[in-house]
């Protein structure tokens, strides 16, 4: 499956262009959101295949949200303003790494979880005047708001991730990710350099994450602590990642794409109900596919859902 | 004989003219997008309930322009996320005239981008956030029927206005969902509350749904609190009553504004006077509603509380009307009719200002809106205003 | 100041034994069978219902449902295991979440399918009751729930420290393939277990339906919440829930009570306290 990575990608940068009349701008609008789902799910991954389980996913997406809002609305440029956001979700999660090394498994998953309530919380009682409050504030969009414009600049955040995430694939950081998350005593016995390698993964994937964060803004012209740092955020991106294909990078893309899709096309046939059969199908997916997607055709990724 | 063919041909010609113009002309289309999912989905619910009563009307009376009036109603689940596509794909894809529905703020601001760049006529539900209304600066085809948020809060004060007249209360607790919906403006509120010579020593934020009202209303009790005004949903109705008895916290009289209220609660002792802010009620002496009441229960059965329901009913029947007096689906001279307004709905008479914030959106209904019930014997009594109170306001004297 | 003291305490104690009973459940399925059940907030919502309808169609109170809404819940979950969970035991845990987290989507939308999405509440004799000593006042039916869940709690320790299943129980918790070798029906302890651990979210879903309402999306705040409290308690750590309960309930009511402007911040309060637990212990076994 050596093309299927180019061919995707031919595919992503045909999707506007495709002459599909009316639904035109609608399948540019959905396939948009799409991408920040997949780029949120891919960065989550990234740092889950050091074995972290961790639920702050939306601490980050909304800290990258947020400090792009911020900064834009106080007459910055927008391009700068737009990587202060992996920039403060970078700096903010390096600090929360650290403390956080010695927790495991559910241990971390609910100190990362915790700490995300706590920064909405910050968030809905700063003041009015420097954040919006728990009302929100409106943000001005990259590219003054050009539909397609904004498509290809999230294509282009998705494949940063894309290509971060194969990089620690290909390199050495895959077996030291790997042998963490099998065993971070054996690791350390082996000679990997746990604290740096688990923060490396930790900032990585925040920074990303803060990266689409900040990108999502211009698609939703709308921060606000309830929803922009709302958990359903991190769920969400964990459900996408394990359903697509966990420690892999076409996974959580793929996941992305289909329960996006999935969730359009349930909704225009059933207009009621729609979710549960949803829930179903999440489920029945995972116990007859327990690799993820992927493993229709990765028998690597077969192999590995055979416990890890 | 030859006249009598002559006849029958020039019915026949006739016949077939009519039917190929009006296969020529096009079918008026509308979309609406309403939370029929989610938290929010009892009012989306409603509105589509209202919304398929005002169609049935329009079509039995012979639909719009001559045509059947059609619609798409979807399921934006009150998010963002679903609202910005839908309300695309009514653009683009079904080429709606006009775009209704959109009942939460954060939807409302969403879609300003893509508003701008089709500028359709859009004739919102609900959306009472001033982000909305900014951010609708200038657009020229935006008609809002529902209050903005400081209509909702100048409704309060003049009720509040209205129970010190009547009962000498001054003192206020209030508190608030720490959301979007009970945050807005409250430091606004209380300012204005103080300069109007009430006291408010208590005011507090809370998390809506969490059930847990025992501490706050503890620090409450310190005060001697007149009225117990609370801003949140439907969920936090039961709790707040109930725990306030719990602690012996007794207010003389607990106000709350949800949007809604939860089934069983009017048959519940524990809410036996509590007061609750609505835009409509099923007992509203208004001939336009009565009308309404009888109409929906005709077609759907039981009745709803839900003021969303005769909201959505009036959007599209004025939406209807103005586009048949308008003659055309043009939206400028749509826009034009519709801004001529002037009928009696359901919640109450329908006339378009200039919107305070933004002259050039069309405003529906302000603060009169708004009317106070009292739950009594398992029904609400209208107490405020007068002209469609139904009784007296109940009050515990000390 | 010495009144409302100690009414701030009465009001920690109180909403301790809720967070407390909605816990339970969790820490038994997570304890055991180690996974992350995301379906519990949902369960609770199905013992609410049940609840609910019994009260308006027989008049049955909450209280004496609590039976009834553990014993449906219980076979309801027997159904849930046998088809899904324990397919998915062996895998890696990650697939578990998504699993109960599908569970909890469905069972979500299909109550707002068949009952709306409104809230329902009920109407109980003890609702308006408060019981007075001194200046403490505090109401009958969260005592209730106190007791109820003091009472399962210790009796649930009872069951695993007292009794052979319980043996068996807390031998499959440590080592299943251990408890496996020497001849214990693993399969059938989790399918217990999980019954058990169902059967008590429900359990209080019915007691909180009587102090909030039973809503299909009222799940979910119960579930954070249980979460944070039983990690808190230190897995596998069945009184620890106890005192983590009233530790952050007690947080939080003071607060609420004491801190201007605290209302909003004793959420913050609930998850730094949570949070600075873990780090700091981790760092201290260190």
């Amino acid at each position: 499956m050596r093309w299927a990575g180019p061919a995707a990608l031919v595919v992503a940068l045909l999707v506007p262009l495709v002459p599909a009349g009316g639904y035109q701008q609608y399948v540019v609008q959905v396939a948009t959101f799409v991408l920040i789902n997949a780029g949120v799910a891919l960065a989550w991954d990234i740092q889950a295949r050091t074995g972290q389980l961790s639920l702050a996913p939306a601490a980050f997406f909304g800290l990258g949200a947020y400090a792009y809002t911020i900064a834009a609305l106080r007459g910055v440029p927008l391009p700068v303003a737009f990587l202060l956001g992996p920039l403060v979700a970078g700096a903010v999660s390096l600090g929360l790494g650290v403390v956080t090394l010695r927790l495991q498994g559910l241990y971390f998953a609910i100190a990362t979880l915790a700490f995300a309530e706590v920064v909405k919380v910050i968030f809905k009682e700063l003041p009015l005047d420097l954040t919006g409050g728990a009302v929100g504030l409106t943000a001005p969009p990259l590219l003054g708001g050009h539909q397609t414009g904004l498509y290809y600049l999230g294509l282009c955040v998705l494949l940063l991730v894309v290509a971060a995430s194969l990089a620690v694939r290909h390199s050495r950081l895959h077996y030291a990710f790997t042998a963490i998350r099998q065993g971070e005593l054996t690791a350390r016995v082996l000679g990997v350099r746990v604290v740096r390698t688990k923060l490396l993964a930790f900032v990585l994937s925040a920074s990303l994450t803060g990266l689409v964060g900040a990108y999502a803004t211009s698609r939703l012209f709308f921060v606000i602590p309830e929803d922009t740092f709302g958990i359903g955020l991190s769920v969400t991106a964990l459900a996408t990642a394990i359903f697509g294909g966990v420690y892999t990078t076409a996974g959580p893309v793929l996941g992305a794409i289909i329960l996006r899709s999935l969730e359009e096309g349930l909704r225009m046939v059933l207009r009621e109900g729609y979710l549960a059969v949803y829930g179903v199908i999440l489920m029945l997916v995972i116990l007859y596919l327990p690799g993820g997607l992927v493993s229709l055709w990765n028998r690597r990724a077969r192999d590995a859902a055979g416990g890890d | 004989m030859n006249k009598l063919a002559v006849v029958l041909v020039v019915v026949a010609l006739l016949a077939m003219g009519g039917t190929e113009g009006l296969a020529q002309r096009e079918q008026v289309r509308i979309g609406i997008s309403l939370p029929l999912t989610g938290p929010a989905s009892a009012s989306g619910k409603a509105a589509e309930a209202g919304y398929r009563l005002a169609l049935d009307e329009i079509n039995k009376a012979g639909g719009v322009l001559g045509r059947r009036l059609q619609v798409f109603i979807e399921d934006d689940g009150n998010l963002p996320a679903k609202g910005v596509p839908i309300f695309t794909k009514f653009v683009t894809v079904d080429r709606v005239h006009a775009i209704t529905g959109i009942f939460g703020s954060a939807i409302g601001v969403s879609i300003v981008g893509p508003a701008k760049l089709h500028e359709p006529l859009i004739a919102m539900l609900g959306a009472a956030s001033p982000l909305v209304e900014r951010g609708f600066e200038g657009y020229k085809y935006l008609f809002h029927y529902h209050p903005w948020a400081y209509h909702n809060m100048e409704a309060v004060f003049n009720f509040m206005e209205f129970v010190r007249t009547g009962t000498g209360a001054s003192t206020i607790a209030i508190l608030y969902e720490d959301g979007p919906f009970g945050s807005a403006g409250i430091g606004d509120t209380r300012s204005e509350l103080i300069k109007r010579g009430f006291d408010v020593p208590f005011m507090e934020s809370f998390k809506t749904g969490s059930g847990d009202f025992t501490a706050l209303l503890t620090r409450a009790k310190r005060h001697p609190v007149d009225v117990l005004f609370w801003i949140g949903f439907d969920a936090d109705a039961l709790p707040i009553a109930v725990q306030s008895r719990e602690i012996g916290f007794k207010p003389r009289l607990i106000f709350g504004s949800p949007a809604s209220w939860p089934v069983g609660y009017e048959g519940n002792p524990v809410a036996r006077d509590v007061a609750g802010m609505a835009g409509w009620t099923s007992a509203s002496p208004l001939p336009a509603s009565k009308e309404f009441v009888k109409k929906y229960q005709a077609k759907f059965g039981s009745l709803s509380e839900e003021y969303m329901a005769p909201m959505g009913y009036t959007i599209l029947t004025s939406l209807a009307a103005a586009m048949n007096k308008a003659g055309t689906t043009d939206k400028d001279r749509v826009t034009a009719e519709l801004a001529k307004t002037d009928a009696d709905t359901p919640v109450g008479r329908l006339r378009f200002k200039p919107s305070r914030l933004s002259p050039s959106v069309y405003q529906g209904f302000d603060s009169d809106l708004w009317m106070v019930f009292q739950f009594r014997e398992g029904r609400r009594v209208p107490v405020w205003p007068k002209h469609v109170a139904a009784g007296p306001l109940a009050w515990r004297w000390r | 100041m010495m009144d409302l003291f100690l009414q701030t305490l009465a009001n920690a104690l109180i909403q301790s034994g809720t967070y407390a009973l909605a816990s339970s459940g969790l820490a038994l399925a997570v304890g055991v069978l180690h996974i992350v059940n995301f379906a519990h907030g949902e369960f609770l919502m199905v013992g609410a219902f049940v609840a609910y309808w019994l009260s308006v169609l027989a008049g049955i109170d909450p209280i004496v449902s609590l039976v009834p809404a553990g014993a449906v819940m219980f076979a309801a979950s027997g159904v849930i295991y046998q088809a899904s969970i324990r397919r998915v035991l062996l895998a890696p845990e990650l697939n578990a979440l998504l699993l109960t987290f599908g569970i909890g989507i469905t069972l979500q939308n299909l109550a707002v399918l068949v009952f709306g999405a409104t809230p329902r509440v009920v109407h109980t004799a003890y609702q308006l009751t408060a019981v007075t000593l001194g200046p403490v006042s505090v109401g009958v039916a969260p005592l209730i729930t106190l007791i109820v869940s003091v009472a399962l709690l210790a009796g649930m320790y009872a069951v695993l420290y007292r009794t052979g299943v319980g043996k068996s129980i807390r031998a499959v918790a440590q080592n299943r393939t251990g408890a496996h070798l020497v001849g214990l029906d693993v399969d059938r302890i989790y399918l217990l277990t999980f019954g058990i651990a169902s059967a008590l979210a429900a359990i209080a879903g019915a007691m909180v339906l009587v102090r909030i309402g039973a809503s299909p999306h009222m799940g979910f705040g119960f579930v954070l919440k249980a979460f944070a409290i039983i990690v808190m308690a230190g897995l596998g750590n069945l009184t620890g829930v106890l005192w983590a309960s009233l530790v952050l309930a007690t947080a939080e009511a003071f607060v609420r009570t004491y801190v201007p402007g605290g209302g909003g911040a004793a959420e913050a309060v609930f998850f730094l306290l949570i949070f600075f637990t873990l780090v700091w212990r981790s760092w201290r076994t260190a």
